[in-house]
This record gives structure tokens, C-alpha cells and sequence, in this order.
């Protein structure tokens, strides 16, 4: 077995009791939301209360998962497991990208299972719910993965500082350096790169001849922003640890 | 609209705040064993001191 498939069992073995919760939550909320439909009330009114009530769900769980997976960082690291992890022989992001295509997987196949109950039972009242609609919740909830790297990268900073007792100072440090990065990548993107991205509509549902006008859709250039910086931060990371020692 | 004028308080908490840049710079230049860290830390560090300076210049224009 090669050392990417090892980690990816290693990860299924760490977050599979998780993401099987997540799963579970899926299959008891398609069977809730009939409930919605034994009210009788009007069709628009139920599709509300089922889009409305199943995205702050969603929403929920997926900020659970995401707290989850940054304790876990932190178990890991009081349980001394870092020592072993950054001695490890496989390269740093074979490790980082083991586990971010893990938790990006967990994430895909519980905004699937939500996709498709929403899309179910939103068809019995005659209101199409749009792939492309759902895609577009998917990559924001992906988007909170991104969160992990920054968080991740910090914690090598600090990692990198232990031994001389430098670790508050390059916390201080990173924090404060990671806003200056954000704010200038802003500030560069709103004067200059802005104008050059498409807008992205989106596909709105319908409901017979209901539909949401004057729906502005969602900003693309939020993504591009994302990408770029989960890119430089995740090199950046995986460089650190190859070479920090704890 | 108030001006904002950079009188002796402001100056001492300005060059306080690069006195503590300044040292937090030689901290983890020399604190570390790892180049990457070394040089992140000072691009970080830099990032920063352009940050306050901007927000000096955006200041004291008014």
C-alpha cells in the first residue's frame, strides 16, 4: 500500500466514527422532513420551512465538523503524536493533503446527502431545487475547510519556536501578520483584480410560476482570494514542517 | 473632520510599537533552526511594519 493510501486509512480510522455521525444526521433528517408535509400547510410556506430549517443544519454540522477537526489538532499535539508525525519520513503535505482530502470527502458526501434530500422532498411540492445551486452551497462549505490552513500554518510557526522559547512572540506574530496579509491581499484585489472576474449567478429554484427576482448572486472573486491563499499558506506549511523539531 | 496630528504621545507609542517589532525581528531571526520559519517570520514582521506605516500615512493626511 503506498504511504498516501496508509494516511488516508489512518484519517478514515481518526474521523470515520465523525463523518459516519454526519451521515447519520442526513438519513434522519430526510425522514424528519416528511413531518413538514403532514402539516398541510401551503406548499410555498412548507418549502420554506424545509430549505430554511435544513440549511441551518447544515450549517450546524459542518461547524461542528470543522471545530472538531482543530481539536483534534490539538489533541494530537498534547498527546506528544507531533513529535512523531513531523519525524515522520513522508513528506509534510502528503500528510497535510491526506488529511484536508479527507475532511474535504466528508464534507462533499454530507452536502451530497443534503442536495439530494432537499431536491426529494422539495419535488413533492413542485418546487425544482437546481444542481447548480446546491454546488455553489457545497464550495462554501468547503470554503470553511480553507479556514484549517491558516490555523495549521500558525501552529508550525509556533511549533518552529518552541525550543527557543520564542512561541507567544511568534503567535503574536503570525496573528497579527496573517491580518496584514489578508488586508493587503484585499486591498489589491478590490482595486485591481476586481473588475476582471466574472460575476457568478446562480441558478434560483422555482416554485410554478414563483421565483426570486433581482437575486444578485454570489461574489467569485471571495474564491480566487481563498484558492491563492490556501495555496501560498499550504507551501509555506508544509515547508515548516519538514523542518521544525519539537 | 478631526485631524489627526502626530504629536510627542502618538510618536512614543509609534516608536514603541517599532522598538517591539524591531525586537520580536531579532527573536525569531535568531530563534530558529528552521530557514523557512526564519524568513516567514521576517516577511510577517514586515507586513506588519507596512501596515502601521499606512495607517500612519492615512492618519496624519486627515
Amino acid at each position: 500500500m503506498s504511504a498516501f493510501g496508509t494516511l488516508l486509512w489512518l484519517e478514515f480510522r481518526k474521523q470515520g466514527t465523525f463523518a459516519m455521525g454526519m451521515l447519520m444526521v442526513v438519513a434522519g433528517w430526510s425522514l424528519l422532513l416528511r413531518q413538514f408535509f403532514a402539516w398541510g400547510a401551503e406548499p410555498s410556506i412548507v418549502a420554506l420551512a424545509v430549505v430554511a430549517s435544513t440549511l441551518m443544519l447544515a450549517g450546524a454540522v459542518v461547524t461542528a465538523y470543522l471545530l472538531w477537526l482543530g481539536l483534534d489538532f490539538a489533541r494530537e499535539y498534547r498527546n506528544g503524536r507531533w513529535a512523531l508525525l513531523l519525524g515522520a519520513p513522508q513528506p509534510g503535505w502528503l500528510h497535510l493533503s491526506a488529511r484536508l482530502l479527507f475532511a474535504c470527502g466528508v464534507l462533499t458526501l454530507f452536502a451530497a446527502g443534503m442536495w439530494g434530500t432537499l431536491a426529494f422532498w422539495l419535488g413533492r411540492v413542485g418546487l425544482e431545487w437546481p444542481l447548480g445551486l446546491g454546488l455553489a452551497l457545497w464550495a462554501y462549505g468547503l470554503g470553511g475547510v480553507a479556514l484549517v490552513v491558516p490555523v495549521l500554518f500558525i501552529g508550525l510557526l509556533v511549533a518552529a519556536y518552541l525550543p527557543a522559547r520564542a512561541d507567544l512572540l511568534a503567535f503574536l506574530v503570525g496573528l497579527l501578520g496573517l491580518g496584514q496579509l489578508l488586508e493587503w491581499s484585499l486591498r489589491l484585489f478590490s482595486a485591481q483584480f476586481y473588475r476582471w472576474l466574472p460575476p457568478w449567478g446562480l441558478p434560483l429554484p422555482r416554485l410554478g410560476e414563483m421565483a426570486w427576482e433581482g437575486f444578485p448572486g454570489l461574489p467569485s472573486e471571495a474564491f480566487v482570494l481563498l484558492v491563492l491563499l490556501c495555496v501560498l499558506l499550504f507551501s509555506a506549511m508544509s515547508r515548516l514542517w519538514q523542518e521544525v523539531e519539537v | 473632520m478631526t485631524v489627526f496630528r502626530l504629536g510627542g504621545f502618538e510618536l512614543l507609542w509609534v516608536s514603541l510599537a517599532f522598538a517591539w517589532l524591531t525586537y520580536a525581528g531579532y527573536r525569531l531571526w535568531t530563534g530558529t533552526a528552521s530557514p523557512t520559519a526564519r524568513f516567514l517570520s521576517l516577511g510577517l514582521i514586515l507586513l506588519i511594519a507596512m501596515g502601521l506605516l499606512q495607517d500612519l500615512l492615512d492618519f496624519s493626511r486627515g
